[in-house]
């Protein structure tokens, strides 16, 4: 979220999309509901299936699964075509006055109407991929800095691209593609407009009903252009909100647990990247502004070994957070750079990073003296990282960390795909022969999980830690299994719950909350940390005992949390998560204390300030537990702590109006530049720097999207996504119709493709001929996940106790099928049996000239528990989002009969 | 005591169920889950309602039922209700003035309505009988009525009811009755604009009511029924019923235990033994 649970009560018009909050987010109903009643805030909600929260909802939009990019884009266009945006903010804070290079407009114009490829798209590779050149913008050749139009109006600048764009999503063409009635469209736009106004705010509350569709990330990228245009992002009551499905899914992703990161957002290495890449730091560059060269005093570039193409980034000083290519070493101690410096300086601090190494791919550049480009300091990040890990590798002599490379080598590279069903098919094919199961029950859970579970057959070994014994951990005697016929050995942990024991829960909102134990865990069952440090205790006596391939990483580790009578303690692995310095062992205030010299160890940066309240002075910030409210706006900010810096809602420079320093919204103040004091004032922690002017026309002003190396919200992503700098609808890889827009490219061209195999149904979509119906799965509020801690407990048994398949009258109708009824749903990968629930909460989709059935139903059953049921996820396809790799669990093609 | 009352906004109300569970757990009740009885089926295990409502109605273990009801409106637009279903707490309630026996139905100062289960016993049902709602609840085994019981217990100790305590949008409210009649009426102003037929049900005579967006048919709430009582009262005359008898009681633990040992809190220990297929829980208690 870029906002917070308790914002909501802020809101003046929620977006519901992609979610269904009331069933599986129902406590954010207790900050709705407050909305609703103290604010007569307005609930939109669009679902396929009238669910209780569409219940609660002023208007409702029903819409064919998988076509939320039309949807949006459909209000997009509507609001661009009728000047509903917000048009201070569009100039100010988002790129829409960029220019882009002519190539893209010349691509466009002459590739009418779309084909549904951006130029530069390679089909060669599997997957396809962009050369993204023409993607990008228009920059001054002297200075680097991208080219405006702050009038909006040159053909070749983003809003003028963009109307052209969504141009093609009228209403009618809308009605085609999603089955929402044009009136429905255009009455749920002009409402959610509203939120536009600066004294309004507009909240986009989504789910997994979004993400989860090989388009889902720019499905995100839609809302994102909304809510750009509706000055809905870094204010109270606004923002962009990615409901997290379970109580700590935020905290598992800020701990690096997706397979393409280390923790905090910094990418893991790919074997392409071989060095860690400081060539020198120094402390004395000299620069004259509007020069493109530039001189050490004591630095000796040509003993450094500086090449050309190896970036200079500053660090502190005039230039910081610019970065810019060397072009040639003149000198022992001269450089000249591919752009001019922005400002005179002496005695800059300053990085020298080789090419090709992991830095110069993972900083992100800028020239624009505007610009914070906060990532530049992700050298500092991965430095403290490596420090806390290997302190012993990473040491500082004379100010130059040395021994990083060494600790960098030690971080596995990537040399592959190593998403969620990628990892499933390595087992598949033997690479991987053990499985580690925490909290994880992928015999539910996998998208084609009878692929799944026949890849479970494979293992050699499989470690479960569990609270019961789950699907996962009996697949060896799964129905219609013969347990002569598995060799893996299988170890059931029994592990604590979450009550029985103690460390921190990151919520949707990003906030820590420390949770203490309430009770000691049954029987022989032990806490995650607990198993975690007798792992890594044995491997490491294993490595001790006989060596091994690379036992250095290893034996070298830092691993220091056992407290008393070796017990490990949740505490110490927070105090390491904050940092420290190295030099005392004090902890850091926070993450702007971090440096890239090893004189700082940091585990994680983003958590950086959760364990001191000061320099220097320790305290557990995550245990605090003051819930009065001084803001006015519900920040809580003495309540538990929230990254970055406790800062409630982010992107909060964006709340005031850049001509004045105030906010868009006084009685909804977040944030306020304050003239007088030259700094900026609360309730909430600025985002960007305190001093950093607000007021557009000084020159310290700053940009409020410091995450962006151009320091703008995007309602054009450049580069960031695989797919296209914009969300164009793309049907699901199993659709029931035609891609009206682009019929010779119906689904997204950059989807990977899995080697076919014929006999387990990879790479293989059902025809509609075949299966016209669309499913799709969600959760319901009585059931949790793959169920294992709902469908263990009675009472929850008790209220929803058997698998059903939602279905409309129509189709029940059409099949003969009455409710209550035992039913067979068929996929091309596999078929299950449930009891229909035939409702007017589902209705066919009338969509250009056809009707056509959806069907839905939870995903949570399985063969263990109290209340067992068939696995919808027999049903779902083994493709992935293709910028994420999220599993496309939400729209896919079945059949449905009376048994 | 002041008196108090319930007063649950249907118009905040999402259907969650936590209201159901947590009396469950409070009260320490048993699932219900019937059998299908198809052999060996791991997919029809369980009697299926047809609807999101489990179990199909209240009973002597579920006194706590939120009811779902759809329907298609003449303007084409889809109203699911959904609303939790209880005892209303009378101010004289009919369902005492049924009872045969002294003390097992006791109107407390808070304005409950609570049964003293050790006194109850083998009589010819008349509570659930004369109550206009049809609430209580027999227990055939055990020969014993059950409703909620306005978490009597929790209240004298100055706490909300369970139901209350967990809702997460705050759709079931508890306080002094005054004061909940002021919220009521308060609110119902404000819907009204856009909910033409909204109304308070089953009225202000009860410490238990509800704010309703349309009439309670909707949310499948029982109109009260006061002939039912004649009816019962009628029957009874005409049918010679089987005298009451205290003596060779037997008071299963559960029972003794409910309205003196309530430190319940935590779920899984609460619900040991219970669950159909034998197992204890993760405690082994
Ligand atoms: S609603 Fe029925 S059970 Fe409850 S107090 Fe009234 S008569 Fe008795
Ligand atoms: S007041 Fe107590 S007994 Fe009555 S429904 Fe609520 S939780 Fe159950
Ligand atoms: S807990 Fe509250 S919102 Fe949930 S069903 Fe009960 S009354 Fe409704």
């Amino acid at each position: 979220m870029t906002n917070h649970w308790t914002d909501l009560a802020n809101v003046d018009y929620f977006l519901v999309i992609g979610s269904n909050p009331a069933e599986n987010h129902p406590i954010s109903f207790h900050w709705v509901t407050k909305a609703l009643e103290n604010r007569g805030a307005k609930l939109l909600v669009v679902d396929p299936r009238f669910s209780r929260t569409a219940a609660k909802a002023h208007f409702y939009a029903p819409l064919r699964s998988g076509t939320d990019i039309a949807f949006v884009n459909g209000m997009i266009n509507r609001i661009l075509e009728n000047d509903l945006y917000n048009a201070d903010y569009v100039k100010y804070y988002t790129n829409a006055s960029f220019k882009v290079n002519a190539a893209f407009r010349a691509y466009m114009e002459a590739h009418t109407p779309f084909p549904g490829t951006f130029p530069g798209l390679n089909t060669s590779a599997n997957p396809a991929t962009y050369d993204k050149t023409a993607w990008g913008y228009q920059v001054d050749p002297n200075t680097g800095i991208p080219l405006k139009d702050d009038t909006l109006k040159d053909p070749d600048c983003i809003f003028q691209i963009m109307k052209q764009f969504f141009s093609r999503y009228t209403p009618e063409v809308v009605e085609k593609i999603t089955g929402c009635p044009q009136a429905t469209l255009m009455q749920i736009t002009d409402e959610y407009a509203k939120s536009g106004a600066a004294d309004k705010a507009g909240t986009i509350m989504y789910a997994m009903g979004a993400t989860q569709h090989t388009y889902g990330t720019q499905n995100i990228r839609a809302y994102g252009i909304l809510q750009m245009l509706l000055a809905n992002i870094g204010i109270a009551g606004g923002g962009i909100n990615a409901m997290r499905g379970e109580s700590n899914v935020q905290g598992a992703t800020d701990q690096g647990i997706l397979y393409h990161y280390l923790p905090a957002y910094v990418p893991s290495p790919t074997n392409t990247q071989q060095s860690l890449g400081i060539r020198a730091i120094g402390t004395d560059m000299v620069s004259t502004a509007g020069s493109k060269v530039v001189t050490s005093a004591a630095s000796n570039f040509s003993n450094l070994s500086v090449a050309v193409n190896d970036i200079l980034v500053f660090y502190a000083g005039n230039n910081t957070g610019n970065g810019i290519k060397i072009t040639s070493v003149d000198s022992a101690n001269q450089l000249t750079l591919q752009y001019a410096v922005n400002k005179a300086g002496t005695g800059q601090s300053f990085m020298i990073i080789r090419a090709g190494s992991y830095l110069a791919a993972n900083i992100p550049v800028t020239n624009d003296p505007q610009s914070i480009n906060w990532w530049h300091n992700r050298s500092k990040y991965l430095v403290s990282m490596l420090k806390a890990w290997w302190p012993n590798q990473v040491n500082v002599t004379a100010g130059v960390p040395t021994g990083a490379e060494t600790a960098y080598n030690y971080l596995p590279k990537r040399s592959g795909d190593y998403s969620y069903i990628s990892l499933w098919e390595a087992v598949h094919a033997g690479t991987i022969k053990g499985l580690v199961a925490m909290g994880m029950n992928p015999a539910v859970g996998s998208p084609n999980s009878n692929r799944t579970r026949a890849a479970l057959d494979k293992l050699d070994w499989m470690v479960i830690m569990e609270l019961w014994e789950t699907e996962t951990a009996q697949f060896w005697k799964r129905p219609g299994v013969d347990p002569a016929t598995i060799n893996t050995a299988v170890y059931l942990l029994p592990a604590a719950a979450m009550v029985e024991k103690e460390g921190s829960v990151s919520n949707s909102g990003r906030w820590c909350q420390w949770r203490h134990k309430a009770v000691e865990p049954p029987g022989m069952a032990k806490d995650d940390l607990w198993m975690l440090n007798q792992f890594y205790k044995r491997i490491k006596s294993r490595y001790q005992a006989s060596g091994g391939a690379f036992p250095d990483p290893i034996l070298n580790m830092n691993w220091n949390y056992e407290g008393t009578e070796g017990i490990p303690e949740a505490a110490k692995v927070s105090r390491e998560l904050n940092g420290y310095y190295t030099a005392d062992n004090t902890v850091v205030q926070n993450f702007t204390k971090l440096t890239y010299t090893g004189s700082t160890a940091c585990g994680n940066w983003v958590f950086s300030g959760c364990f001191a309240s000061a320099d220097k002075v320790e305290q557990n910030m995550m245990d605090r537990r003051d819930n009065m409210d001084t803001s006015g706006i519900g920040l809580y900010s003495n309540w538990a702590w929230c990254w970055p810096l406790n800062r409630r809602i982010i992107y909060n420079r964006a709340s005031v109006d850049p001509k004045t320093g105030l906010p868009w919204d006084p009685s909804r103040k977040v944030v306020q530049w304050s003239t007088a004091d030259a700094k900026w004032l609360g309730p909430d922690i600025v985002d960007g720097g305190a001093t950093n002017s607000g007021i557009v026309t000084e020159s310290s002003y700053r940009l409020p999207f410091i995450m962006n190396n151009d320091g703008m919200g995007r309602v054009y992503g450049s580069f960031s996504l695989a797919d296209g700098p914009f969300p164009e609808h793309y049907e699901p890889m199993e659709s029931p119709v035609e891609n009206i827009l682009h019929p010779a490219q119906p689904t997204s061209p950059c989807v990977y493709k899995y080697p076919g195999d014929t006999n387990m149904q990879l790479n293989v979509f059902g025809d509609r001929s075949k299966y016209p119906i669309v499913g799709t799965t969600y959760r319901v509020a009585e059931h949790w996940q793959a169920g294992a801690m709902t469908r263990n407990l009675s009472w929850l048994a008790e209220v929803q106790p058997s698998m059903f398949v939602e279905m409309s009258l129509e189709l029940a109708a059409e099949k003969g099928i009455a409710n209550g009824d035992q039913v067979r749903v068929s996929t091309i990968r596999g078929s299950i049996e449930a009891y229909a629930l035939v409702t007017g909460r589902l209705k066919p989709f009338q969509m250009n000239g056809q009707t056509v059935h959806q069907i839905g139903m939870p995903w949570h059953y399985g063969y263990a528990g109290i209340a067992k049921g068939d696995s919808a996820n027999i049903l779902t396809p083994s493709v992935g989002d293709v910028n994420t790799r999220i599993p496309e669990f939400k729209a896919f093609l079945c059949n449905v009969e009376k048994i | 005591m002041t008196e108090k009352a319930i007063f649950i906004d249907t118009s905040k109300c999402i259907g969650c169920r936590a209201c159901q569970v947590a009396c469950k757990q409070w009260w320490g009740l048993p699932a219900e889950l019937p059998a299908e009885n198809v052999a060996g089926s791991v997919q029809f295990q369980y009697k299926f309602s047809g609807s999101y409502q489990n179990p199909g109605d209240l009973s002597h273990q579920t006194w706590n039922l939120v009811r779902f009801k759809e329907e298609a409106g003449s303007d084409g637009k889809m109203k699911w209700f959904f609303t939790p279903d209880r005892c209303r707490h009378c101010k004289n309630p009919p369902c005492q003035e049924g009872c045969p026996v002294p003390g097992v139905i006791v109107k407390d100062e808070s304005g409950g309505v609570y049964y003293n289960v050790e006194k109850c016993g083998d009589c010819a049902k008349q509570c659930a009988e004369y109550c206009p709602f049809g609430i209580p609840k027999f227990d055939g085994d055990i020969r014993r009525a059950f409703k909620c019981r306005f978490c009597i217990d929790r209240v004298h100790e100055g706490k909300t009811p369970a139901c209350v305590k967990t809702c997460p949008p705050g759709a079931i409210q508890f306080g002094d009755k005054t004061e909940m009649m002021d919220k009521a009426q308060a609110r119902l102003a404000v819907i009204q604009t856009d909910n033409p037929e909204a109304n308070i049900y089953p009225g202000f005579d009860y410490n238990n009511f509800w704010l309703l967006l349309y009439a309670p048919e909707k949310y499948s709430l029982a109109q009260a029924d006061f002939t039912r009582k004649e009816k019962a009262r009628l029957a009874a005359a005409r049918t010679s019923r089987k005298p009451f008898t205290v003596a060779g009681f037997f008071k299963p633990l559960t029972y003794l235990g409910m309205l003196g040992g309530l430190g319940l809190a935590f779920f899984r220990r609460v619900d040991a033994g219970k669950n159909p297929e034998g197992k204890i829980d993760r405690h082994g208690k």
